[in-house]
């Protein structure tokens, strides 16, 4: 917690710092008077100052046994879980206009229903293939959402 | 008279055949989520998009809102059952509503939520019909400055409200305001944060945030969970006995007023009138130490209460066309889609808009009741279809409706990249909430002061004669000082105990 807080206050305040210079190249001009960059010239300060607290809040814990606080740490299989999850969605995102909404869903599906049912290769496809059929119907059919046709074109 | 005849012309649009099936697929999709741990009702209002850029604006807001109040209802179905809130108003119910469960009296626990729930989701909705249009009408005269004030008195209650920590809150919220300035600045034309990339001259869109943040995030955090352990307890006797009925009917009175009034705090809604309804029920009861085990009124004044702040809620958005919280602020993006800007002149551009919402929430209200007093059973045998078999489907559903708004598979990136850094800050005890209201408000706050400033002929002098103005930002600064001082005090008091250990 104390490590990953001081990383995140870190990551804040070097986001503060890169959105102040960024502020400064869109012209502040005035309190009176805003440019474009004022108002995020003020925000990224405000992110500056309210870092600063997490950063020296887990600086001032880090040497001491207090684990009150400390969420259970990740485990392996969970970190897997957590990527083949991404790993689905990127896949969706990338295959979308190469293979059309129809694949596309059932493979998002397949991939996400195997995790949680390895090994049931019938009932996950099956499953898979019922509910990407009736997705694509009420998406594509009845709400006329325009998906790629991909391999369908 | 206006006042009927108008309701009836609300009634009229809402009677229609597809006008009830979207009305009753609203309030039936939140009821669904509210029982089903796991997805709440601002992932599951993202995932509609598609669903409301294909209907009419009555019928798109009229399922939006049935999900929101539809979710409050469904809530308390898991907490009394499985001692897991469904949703997150609904975690004072667990307290009692599981005793209740445990002493083999779900049933009476069941039928007391969903009356209260009716009771006071109704008394709301008539002081939501008969106080917008008087407000709307005080709005009418508050200019930029008031807004300024308003929008900053919201954000600084949402940040105050939204945990333990007043710096995580902030910073939240400033990473909300920030994501708010991507795009072309308005005034001076220029490009801000862009980096080249066209999709974001528009700005960011606002769905593949909340749906990265409430969907993916909350599924990745529940990917390990257990599958659920239902109370084994045969659910009879929904319906409640004259002595339950005595002893909620003053906790269901006050939940009503209470939860109404506190939902139209910015930031407050649900969550908070649950949690003072409950403390309030405690502190006046002749019998405290029976909460916690099993105390009907436990259960009544809190369920009361979360659905009487829904219909508040819905006061800011259309009398000043600010949202005060992150589920109005996406209904808020719904009005938006459909052309229709909420605030002070919605009432009286969209008169027959304005009143098929209101009469959709009292016909709502009674399908809600429906559902969940007789149907009580069909949530329960959902409530034991397994995890592994739902998540894949509130992804799908989030991965068709992020790239169904605006057809870019740049949203479903970012909805993912939000997924995981929603991940990260729930770990670390971030509120999400503040971060996707800011960004709503920020671009209205930066408008606002703006304007002011053009007004004012570039003399910040302009705010000082505008009293309310000037009485919000107080309200913010005492918010800010206030807690920062409780932080501080109980550091101190944490510290010592501490030493004293």
């Amino acid at each position: 917690m104390k490590k990953a807080n001081l990383i995140i206050g870190l990551v804040l305040e070097g986001i503060g710092i890169w959105i102040i210079i960024e502020s400064c190249g869109l012209g502040i001009k005035t309190l009176n008077d805003p440019g474009a960059g004022f108002f995020p010239l003020v925000l990224a300060i405000l992110l500056c100052l309210l870092g600063l607290p997490v950063i020296i809040s887990s600086l001032k814990n880090f040497g001491s046994a207090d684990v009150r606080k400390e969420p259970e740490e990740i485990k392996y299989t969970t970190f897997k879980k957590i990527g083949a999850v991404i790993g689905s969605l990127i896949g969706y995102a990338v295959f979308l206009n190469i293979l059309g909404s129809l694949i596309t869903f059932f493979l998002l599906l397949w991939g996400l229903f195997w995790m949680g049912n390895p090994r049931r290769w019938l009932f996950v496809s099956g499953l898979s293939a019922l509910v990407a059929a009736l997705s694509y119907l009420l998406f594509v059919f009845l709400l006329q959402v325009p998906f790629p046709a991909g391999i369908w074109r | 008279m206006d006042f009927f005849y108008n309701l009836g012309v609300g009634f009229q649009q809402v009677l229609q055949p597809i006008n009830l099936l979207y009305c009753f697929g609203g309030v039936f999709l939140g009821t669904l989520i509210g029982v089903l741990p796991g997805i709440g009702p601002v992932g599951t209002m993202c995932m509609l998009f598609p669903l409301v850029m294909a209907s009419t604006p009555l019928a798109g807001i009229m399922i939006m809102a049935g999900v929101y109040y539809g979710a409050m209802y469904g809530g308390s179905t898991t907490s009394i059952l499985v001692n897991i809130p469904g949703e997150a108003a609904s975690v004072i119910t667990c307290l009692d509503g599981y005793q209740m469960a445990r002493q083999g009296r779900a049933g009476p626990a069941l039928g007391i939520s969903a009356m209260g729930s009716f009771i006071g989701g109704t008394v709301s909705v008539i002081l939501l019909s008969l106080l917008s249009i008087p407000l709307a009408k005080i709005a009418l005269n508050l200019g930029p400055a008031e807004y300024s004030g308003l929008m900053t008195m919201g954000l600084a209650m949402t940040i105050y409200l939204s945990g333990h920590s007043l710096a995580k809150g902030g910073i939240m919220a400033v990473l909300g305001l920030l994501l708010g300035c991507i795009g072309t600045d308005l005034v001076t034309g220029k490009v801000r944060f862009a980096y080249g990339f066209d999709v974001l001259y528009d700005g960011f869109s606002m769905a593949p945030m909340a749906m990265g943040l409430f969907g993916i995030s909350e599924v990745l955090n529940n990917l390990d969970s257990e599958e659920r352990l239902i109370f084994k307890t045969s659910v009879r006797n929904v319906l409640p006995n004259l002595q339950d009925w005595k002893r909620s009917a003053f906790p269901i009175a006050r939940g009503s007023i209470l939860g109404f009034f506190l939902g139209l705090i910015p930031g407050g809604g649900a969550l908070i009138a649950s949690f003072v309804s409950y403390a309030v029920e405690k502190k006046i009861s002749r019998h405290p130490e029976e909460f916690g085990k099993g105390a009907i009124e436990g259960v009544a004044g809190p369920e009361t209460a979360n659905n009487a702040a829904v219909a508040g809620a819905f006061i800011p958005l259309f009398a000043l066309g600010i949202p005060s919280n992150v589920v109005m602020a996406v209904l808020m993006t719904t009005f938006i889609i459909y052309g229709v800007a909420p605030g002070p002149r919605f009432m009286a551009t969209n008169l027959e808009l304005f009143w098929g919402i209101i009469a959709s929430m009292y016909i709502g209200n009674v399908m809600l009741l429906l559902l969940n007093l007789p149907l009580v059973g069909i949530w329960i045998k959902l409530l034991k279809i397994p995890y592994r078999i739902l998540f894949p489907l509130i992804l799908l559903f989030c991965a068709i409706g992020v790239y169904s708004i605006d057809y870019k598979t740049f949203d479903v990136y970012a909805m993912i990249a939000f997924g995981l850094i929603g991940y990260v800050l729930r770990r670390y005890d971030y509120p999400l909430a503040p971060i996707v209201f800011a960004f709503v408000l920020g671009p209205m706050l930066e408008d606002s002061f703006r304007q002011c400033t053009i007004i004012g002929s570039n003399d910040l002098s302009y705010f000082w004669g505008r009293p309310i103005a000037l009485v919000s930002f107080a309200i913010s600064i005492f918010l800010f000082a206030s807690g920062l001082f409780s932080q501080l005090r109980n550091k101190a008091m944490e510290s010592g105990a501490l030493e004293k250990d």
